[in-house]
């Protein structure tokens, strides 16, 4: 159990860690270079690691819906936005934002897909999420900006 | 000062916008996901991923050519070295779906592997801030950043908690 809750906080330092690399890659020449450069690398290391580990589980079973596969094209599109963002936000405050429009946009799901509604301690969530938002925006100074920040989108 | 604060505030709608699209992107793999596995999927998605992201880059070549002229020319000197460790960011991407998987089915489950992984960032994301590594440029974490922290963070507990 504690090892397992020490590799799930890793893991978490490792997406930090991710996102930091492609915002520097950004700063440096461009978002999409850094999404294109982020995907290529993943792709060529998991392709060598089903390879290795080839035992059937990752065989495909039945036809997925083809827009299940949209999934990479908008994981693509999130890394583009999130290395232009990054560096002139920061980490911490980039994260912040990254987790509430994630967790607000998980909650529009659940509601749209389940029937019954959902459950207020998910509301109560929600508020404290946008709250959080607000008060991150509402600071006097703004960060220290990034010289040239990556705008040439 | 009044530029820099619109500009921080497109990047905070940006952020923002991103997060949306990480939410989509998530649930769309894990449907994937479940017609083989979640390592299949992420593979699927990354490689569908370049392949769209080499066709932007295609299309808006001629754009981005002038852009980069331009700003290569009122570029920093000490910004026109790209340090060779910028190119790995798909590096600990890939570890990080090989090693969700494996905590996802252990006793931690779906909600406890998020919770912890939202720590995780933060913290990481804390000390890259505060140490600038990375090419980040180093700042220090104000009091009402952390309670903004706080308070994110309690709220993305309630949402993962209450499923």
């Amino acid at each position: 159990m504690e090892l397992m809750v020490l590799i799930a906080l890793l893991n978490g330092g490792l997406i930090a860690l991710s996102r930091t690399f492609n915002g520097a890659l950004a700063k440096h020449s461009h978002a999409l270079i850094a999404s294109c450069c982020n995907h290529i690398v993943g792709f060529v290391l998991l392709s060598a690691w089903i390879i290795c580990l080839e035992n059937g589980a990752n065989q495909l079973q039945g036809q997925p819906p083809v827009y299940l596969y949209l999934g990479g094209v908008i994981g693509a599109l999130f890394v583009v936005l999130n290395s232009w963002a990054l560096p002139s936000l920061g980490v911490m405050r980039c994260t912040l934002l990254v987790i509430c429009g994630q967790m607000l946009t998980g909650v529009v799901l659940d509601i749209i897909s389940s029937a019954n509604g959902i459950h207020w301690a998910s509301l109560v969530g929600v508020c404290l999420m946008l709250a959080g938002v607000v008060f991150l925006n509402r600071l006097k100074q703004p960060t220290p900006q990034v010289k040239h920040a990556n705008c040439s989108l | 000062m009044q530029v820099s604060n619109k500009l921080t505030l497109l990047m905070s709608f940006v952020a923002l916008c991103s997060g949306v699209l990480l939410a989509l992107m998530i649930k769309l793999n894990s449907q994937l996901a479940m017609y083989s596995s979640p390592l299949w999927a992420s593979w699927m998605a990354h490689g569908i991923g370049a392949i769209t992201v080499l066709l932007m880059l295609f299309l808006l070549r001629k754009m981005l050519m002038g852009k980069e002229a331009k700003s290569a020319l009122n570029a920093d000197a000490n910004l026109s070295r790209l340090p060779w460790w910028a190119y790995l960011g798909g590096v600990p991407g890939a570890a990080t779906v090989v090693l969700a998987a494996v905590t996802v089915n252990s006793e931690l489950a779906l909600a406890g592997t998020l919770a912890l992984m939202l720590v995780g960032q933060l913290i990481l994301s804390c000390i890259f801030d505060c140490c600038g590594y990375f090419g980040v440029v180093k700042r220090r974490i104000r009091f009402t950043e952390v309670i903004a922290m706080v308070m994110i963070l309690l709220g993305a507990m309630l949402v993962i908690y209450s499923h």
